[in-house]
């Protein structure tokens, strides 16, 4: 079974089972630091998927943003929000700055996996170009 | 107050159909081409109570694990076995097309692997498989993902011997 967040695309897609959550990309199981609404979230999606019999169900989980908002504008509201000061990361998809380097994190994570991969331990990456 | 409410919005959902066309159109692109499946999708009855079901979790939010490679953005196809025990403080995130801050403050929000573990030990769920898989999900050509990422993960996923599978797009 799926969660999803962008209904009218599940519903062209046409899983066999779904669960939609009301909410802005990003958090499609729930908020940051809400483990109970996350909790929430995923025994309803998978109760609802237990019971389900026809082939492409979407049930539509109750839940919803503190505020609507992020709906007048859905893809650039990661933007907006950035520019506010909340987010210091990604702007959404522009289609641009596209790059086949990968993106970490932090620094502190390049240097960590390039220690791992001279030392050769298997933290396992698949389909790599490089396979 | 929580970010996430229960209850319903009074707006319809977003149509990301709808506003990824219009974005594409606005940026000189190509007219933006959603998969369309028409015909009835494939259905595996579930044959125990969830209860009983080793779920195995697939997250395309661009969750990679500290030392392992990280995504790049160009159809970047490849895909992350993350250890189901994997202390989730462990895990990043690398995607340009959603705000990755509160995935980063808390990975649950798009792979919810402490949340799964909660629910085994609860008994809601029978167990969650040794490996869980991770790509990032913002790849352009469908033929790509169906040729290079689809098999790796039911190859890979096929070998935990799941009940079930848990997707979690982005």
């Amino acid at each position: 079974m799926g969660f999803t967040s962008a209904r009218t695309i599940t519903a062209s897609a046409n899983p066999p089972r779904s669960a939609f959550v009301d909410l802005p990309l990003g958090h499609t199981t729930g908020g940051p630091n809400d483990p109970d609404g996350q909790r929430r979230i995923l025994i309803d999606g998978l109760t609802a998927a237990e019971a389900m019999v026809e082939p492409g169900t979407i049930a539509d989980l109750g839940y919803r943003w503190r505020d609507d908002d992020w709906k007048a504008d859905p893809l650039s509201w990661s933007r907006r929000r950035q520019e506010a000061g909340r987010s210091g990361q990604a702007a959404g998809d522009t289609r641009t700055d596209r790059s086949p380097e990968p993106v970490y994190q932090t620094e502190a994570d390049r240097a960590t996996a390039a220690r791992v991969s001279a030392d050769e331990q298997c933290l396992v990456c698949l389909g790599l170009s490089a396979d | 107050m929580t970010d996430v409410q229960p209850g319903r919005s009074a707006l319809p959902p977003a149509d990301y159909i709808d506003e990824t066309r219009r974005l594409y159109d606005s940026l000189g692109y190509d007219s933006y081409r959603w998969a369309e499946r028409p015909e009835p999708p494939p259905w595996t009855p579930l044959d125990r109570p969830l209860s009983a079901c080793r779920v195995t979790l697939i997250g395309s939010g661009g969750i990679y694990r500290q030392g392992q490679i990280a995504f790049h953005t160009k159809d970047d196809t490849s895909v992350r076995v993350i250890p189901s025990d994997v202390d989730t403080a462990e895990l990043r995130t690398a995607h340009f097309a959603y705000d990755q801050a509160d995935a980063r403050t808390d990975p649950n929000c798009v792979f919810p692997l402490d949340r799964l573990r909660e629910l085994t030990d609860e008994g809601v769920i029978g167990g969650v498989t040794p490996e869980a898989y991770a790509f990032m999900g913002g790849i352009y050509s469908t033929r790509r993902l169906e040729a290079e990422t689809v098999p790796l993960l039911i190859e890979r996923c096929r070998a935990q011997e799941p009940d079930l599978v848990l997707l979690v797009p982005v």
